[in-house]
């Protein structure tokens, strides 16, 4: 267990890193952009006039260092100040009803692109020249479509031309959130065509990817030997080369984790999909800083604990992990 | 367990090549006959192994050496059936006579079910490499059952206590069943691979380099298990090497190979003493004797042919202290050594006995004609 | 855009001489095709702003040129303000791919130095460096450049440019590193150490040479993200949006319903040479693959051979042929028949050995 407490303290400086540069950005900026910002909102409320000098460093309240501890208190109590754009409402509030819009969707349909992508892969290595070989270049180009442009017409197809699914939103808007079917059955019909997207997309990198991989490991005596044995050939496949395979594609997944989260963001805003996504789109186009570094913030440790889950799944898959220090 | 009573008992010091018998060896377990393998290339083929006949007797130990290249690994794989593309199988048959099967079986032209329910249970495979050989995600137990659970019908308990049994003959401690293969050390994972292979009592065991990448001590002791372990099993063992001197002591016959070609095969004790083709004569004078006589070491110049634009005739003329141009028109048919107290030992030089000596010209080493001094005797 | 795709980093696979200088036919298929795409991109952004029949910024006022469709006055129809989408094109792709390309250099420049400095000095250094590396690469890009372009706008491409450069250099460096640790202990090395070669020397000779694909493949990678980066974060919005890259054509696209209002023209050419642009690296990368994986080559190399449906558990294949393509121009002894000759070593025939029962 050594290699995830080691992962473990890199979490954690990572996070403080995060959390630190948050807190100097509006600092470093340039005087006029603060001014900037301080000018956009003249009609503010006091306390929240207050609220965004404390958070841009304006006023000064005591040192930095005691400016710094005090925001990481507030931090540590899921205080993230007050959304400019929407005030009165807290930022937390605000997270709170995107995070699980974002969570469902983003994460379930990643994961599944993964999977299926992953599998496409193992046998797209162990057949050659089959109809999967002869997609390669095909699936290449899809790969490299922007996320938002395949969206962009997939609603103009299915959603305008064909009729067959909703332009956007999360939900109808007649009806109310809460654990009621319409709402439920509402929501899901809703996700279908962003969860697609991204299951498009990323499939195809994601096959291409293993593929590349699964070809190296046939190659290794292993494999070879797991043939001389006369193991059944799923055996081989499975437990002698895909098991070894998706080591390095699951280090690639980790590593894809936060590209993964940008591509959502851009597509929930194509989508309108009430998400964190939007949120900070929002944000950006309101100026509402504290939303913005809030969303910064928890999209970052979103990022942190995803690669922790994938560290945890890696030590269980690789027994050389383990023992190993780094 | 088996023991050696049921099988066909074979003296070591009796056996010769059988070829005098006249007609084919229908007492080997495993003949390969007139066995080709080509690579193929975009600029055309490689032939890899050129119409080889081997075979293999029950109990036998037979050497296959060569230097990398020669293509003795291609020719062992070969005839399983494990080389990938581009290698295809060119000419010959592969005979398969276990006891276990009720006909003689050509692996040439078995089924893909039929190859994989033979493979392991019948001819088995020790790997150069344990560390690449081994999966690195499984443990010890695990990689040991699950080739017993592809061929035999033993239930899980009786697979595991079997697998313990195994890592008892090859002298590991039975907690290393939960290891795995990083877990361990060089020598340990190579008996492990050993153990594998003994696991479905296969009737021939092809050990490719097992000693290679360890240091001469545990060398030395793993073969001495080897030995002992095929008396008390008795399955037959073809070892292929590069490295000459271990055959002596290991090996009933002996067959060297070079650019894909058999160029001597005999009875170990023969060759190595009285070695017919410059080739062999050649790799022996590369290792120095720890006792006898100080010599010099001469080795054999040059390196191997390009198999993709061989010469005709000899392939072996460019480094031979022997070569004359009539080596050009040599076929390379296998002919017996008549001085050679074995009947069955031939040569694919037919110019060269084991006392000749070399002519002093430009091309020729100087190396003397080769007497070895006597061996300790055969492991067992 | 996409996943960004790793490329083999198993040491085992150096090879100790390069070979890339081979004739331009010994490329794979992949890499061929992706630099000619990519050539052909180049070439557009370097001079084909100057073929641009309109400054992509004038707003042409008459109402029948607002949102037309490709016409032989412009070529690919006009935006909703009567700008010419095809002079925004040529520019786009130039400043698109302006970007990306420093981007490039700076931060692969930047992976190279500190992978290779972790790898050689070893110790804390390497500690502290990979730290950062691993740090910088856990922590999102996107949200990061969304905040820090929130506070910087009205700017130039510029403050862009050298976040992404910030952002982009850990991933090359961490790859680098752990290839250039594999490299230090192989023997060559060593024996140039054990010489008297001076560090730089070692480095620039030995170990930079071998890592050329790795570099290279590198560089592909990271002008691909910042493709990607650049392209999303014009499409958001916080990108500089006076300045015509292809992103920002799509921005306006979109915020202008260009698609809902059926003016495919505007929508997707950009996007299309954004995909184009992005395949013609994924290709170059792959191809780069295959140049440094041997395997990765036999696998494409079995396809070209038209060894089709191949899967490793088919065993040897079994090829009787009489006429097998010889690659052994008048070799004796072809033939599969063999009788001894009397020789000067008095042999008998060699008595018929195995024939198959």
């Amino acid at each position: 267990m050594r290699f995830l407490v080691r992962r473990l303290v890199f979490y954690a400086v990572a996070a403080w890193v995060a959390l630190t540069v948050n807190f100097f950005i509006p600092r470093a900026m340039p005087g006029n952009a603060v001014q900037d910002v301080m000018s956009r909102f003249p009609e503010l409320q006091p306390s929240a006039e207050k609220a965004l000098e404390a958070m841009l460093g304006v006023a000064h309240p005591g040192s930095m260092w005691h400016q710094y501890t005090s925001y990481l208190g507030d931090i540590f109590r899921f205080d993230f100040g007050v959304s400019l754009s929407e005030y009165p409402a807290r930022v937390s509030t605000l997270l709170g009803e995107t995070i699980p819009w974002t969570l469902t969707l983003v994460g379930t349909a990643t994961v599944i692109g993964f999977l299926v992508g992953t599998g496409f892969g193992i046998v797209a290595a162990w057949r050659s020249g089959g109809w999967l070989d002869r997609a390669l270049p095909a699936l290449t180009f899809v790969q490299a479509l922007p996320y938002f442009f395949l969206a962009l017409i997939l609603i103009e197809v299915l959603g305008l031309k064909l009729k067959v699914f909703p332009l956007g939103q999360g939900y109808a808007g007649t009806d109310i959130p809460g654990w009621n079917w319409p709402f439920i059955s509402s929501a899901i019909y809703h996700s279908v065509l962003p969860a697609f997207t991204i299951v498009i997309t990323s499939v195809a990198g994601w096959m291409l990817q293993m593929r590349n991989v699964m070809i190296t490991t046939i190659g290794e005596d292993y494999v070879l030997a797991g043939q001389a044995k006369g193991l059944r050939n799923r055996r081989v496949v499975l437990t002698y080369a895909a098991r070894n395979a998706i080591l390095p594609q699951l280090s690639g997944f980790a590593n894809a984790i936060g590209f993964v989260v940008s591509g959502a963001i851009v597509m929930e805003i194509v989508f309108s999909y009430p998400g964190v996504g939007l949120l900070l789109v929002n944000a950006v186009t309101s100026n509402d800083y504290p939303l913005m570094q809030a969303i910064f913030l928890v999209i970052s440790f979103a990022v942190l604990i995803a690669n922790l889950l994938v560290d945890l799944v890696y030590v269980f898959v690789d027994p050389r992990a383990r023992t190993r220090t780094a | 367990m088996t023991t050696v009573d049921d099988r066909h008992a074979v003296e070591p010091e009796d056996s010769g090549n059988g070829l005098s018998k006249g007609g084919g060896q229908s007492d080997a377990v495993l003949e390969i006959t007139d066995f080709s393998v080509a690579y193929r290339t975009l600029g055309g083929d490689v032939r890899a192994v050129d119409h080889v006949n081997l075979f293999l007797r029950p109990g036998e130990v037979v050497g296959l050496a060569g230097e990398s290249g020669s293509g003795k690994s291609t020719l062992a794989y070969g005839a399983c059936r494990l080389l990938r593309a581009p290698a295809v199988i060119t000419s010959g048959s592969v005979i398969y006579r276990g006891r276990r099967m009720a006909r003689p079986v050509d692996i040439l032209s078995e089924t893909k079910e039929e190859l994989r329910a033979l493979r392991w249970r019948e001819i088995s495979i020790v790997f150069q490499s344990a560390m690449n050989a081994l999966n690195p995600v499984l443990n010890v137990r695990d990689q040991l059952v699950d080739v017993m659970h592809a061929h035999l019908q033993l239930s899980r308990s009786e697979a595991v206590d079997k697998a313990a049994e195994l890592l008892d003959f090859v002298s590991i401690p039975r907690s290393r069943l939960k290891s795995y293969p990083h877990e361990l050390s060089g020598g340990m994972r190579q008996r492990v691979m050993i153990a594998m292979a003994l696991a479905t009592d296969p009737e021939v065991v092809i050990m490719d380099e097992p000693t290679t990448a360890l240091d001469v001590v545990v060398q030395r002791d793993i073969l001495s298990q080897v030995v002992e372990l095929k008396d008390r099993l008795g399955f037959s063992v073809l070892f292929i090497t590069h490295d000459l001197s271990l055959l002596l002591e290991l090996a009933n016959r002996v067959a060297v190979m070079y650019a894909g070609k058999l160029v001597e095969v005999g009875t170990a004790r023969e060759m190595l003493h009285e070695p017919a083709h410059p080739y062999t004569k050649g790799l022996l004078n590369s290792f120095p004797s720890v006792r006898g006589p100080r010599r010099e070491l001469t080795g054999i110049p040059g390196s191997p042919p390009d198999l993709r634009s061989l010469p005709p005739g000899c392939p072996f003329l460019g480094r031979c202290g022997y070569g004359t141009d009539a080596c050009r028109e040599v076929d390379m048919s296998l002919v017996r050594v008549t001085t050679s107290a074995d009947p069955d030992h031939v040569t694919a030089c037919p110019f060269v006995l084991p006392g000749t000596p070399v002519p002093t010209s430009p091309t020729g080493a100087t190396a003397p004609a080769q007497v070895l001094p006597a061996p300790e005797g055969p492991l067992s | 855009m996409a996943i960004v795709m790793p490329i083999s980093t198993d040491p085992s696979l150096v090879r100790e001489k390069t070979q890339s200088r081979g004739p331009w036919g010994r490329l794979p298929t992949k890499a061929k095709v992706g630099a000619v795409l990519l050539a052909f991109f180049i070439l557009v952004g370097l001079i084909g702003p100057l073929f641009a029949p309109y400054d992509p910024s004038y707003q042409n006022p008459a109402p029948n040129l607002s949102l037309a469709g490709p016409s032989f006055a412009h070529l690919l129809g006009t935006t909703q303000s009567g700008q010419d989408v095809f002079s925004q094109l040529l520019n786009g792709i130039r400043l698109t791919l302006e970007l990306a390309f420093v981007v490039g250099v700076v931060a692969t420049a930047l992976s190279v130095i500190v992978g290779v400095a972790a790898a050689f000095l070893g110790g804390i250094w390497d500690e502290l460096l990979s730290l950062l590396s691993n740090v910088f690469l856990v922590l999102p890009a996107l949200p990061l450049l969304v905040v820090l372009l929130g506070y910087l706008k009205e700017t130039t491409q510029w403050p862009t440019i050298v976040v992404l450069s910030v952002l982009g250099w850990p991933w090359g460096a961490r790859v680098i590193r752990s290839q250039t640790l594999a490299i230090r202990n192989r023997d060559f090395v060593a024996a140039s150490r054990e010489t008297g070669e001076k560090g730089w020397r070692v480095i620039l000779f030995d170990i930079v040479p071998n890592e050329v694909s790795l570099i290279a493949a590198s560089f592909v990678n990271t002008v691909l993200y910042a493709i990607g980066a650049s392209v999303a974060l014009a499409f958001i919005g916080v990108a500089d949006l006076n300045s015509w890259s292809l992103g920002t054509m799509l921005y306006w696209a979109q915020s202008q319903q260009a698609l809902t209002l059926g003016a495919w023209w505007w929508f997707i050419p950009p996007g299309l040479a954004v995909a184009l642009i992005g395949t013609s690296l994924v290709l170059l990368n792959f191809g780069i693959d295959e140049i440094g994986n041997p395997r990765l080559r036999d696998a494409a190399g079995a396809k070209r051979r038209g060894l089709s449906k191949w899967s490793p558990s088919d065993p040897t294949p079994v090829v009787r042929s009489g006429g097998a393509r010889a690659a052994v121009p008048g070799h004796l002894g072809a033939s599969s028949s063999r009788r001894g000759n009397g020789g000067p070593v008095g042999a008998r025939p060699k008595a018929g050995s195995g024939t198959g029962r």
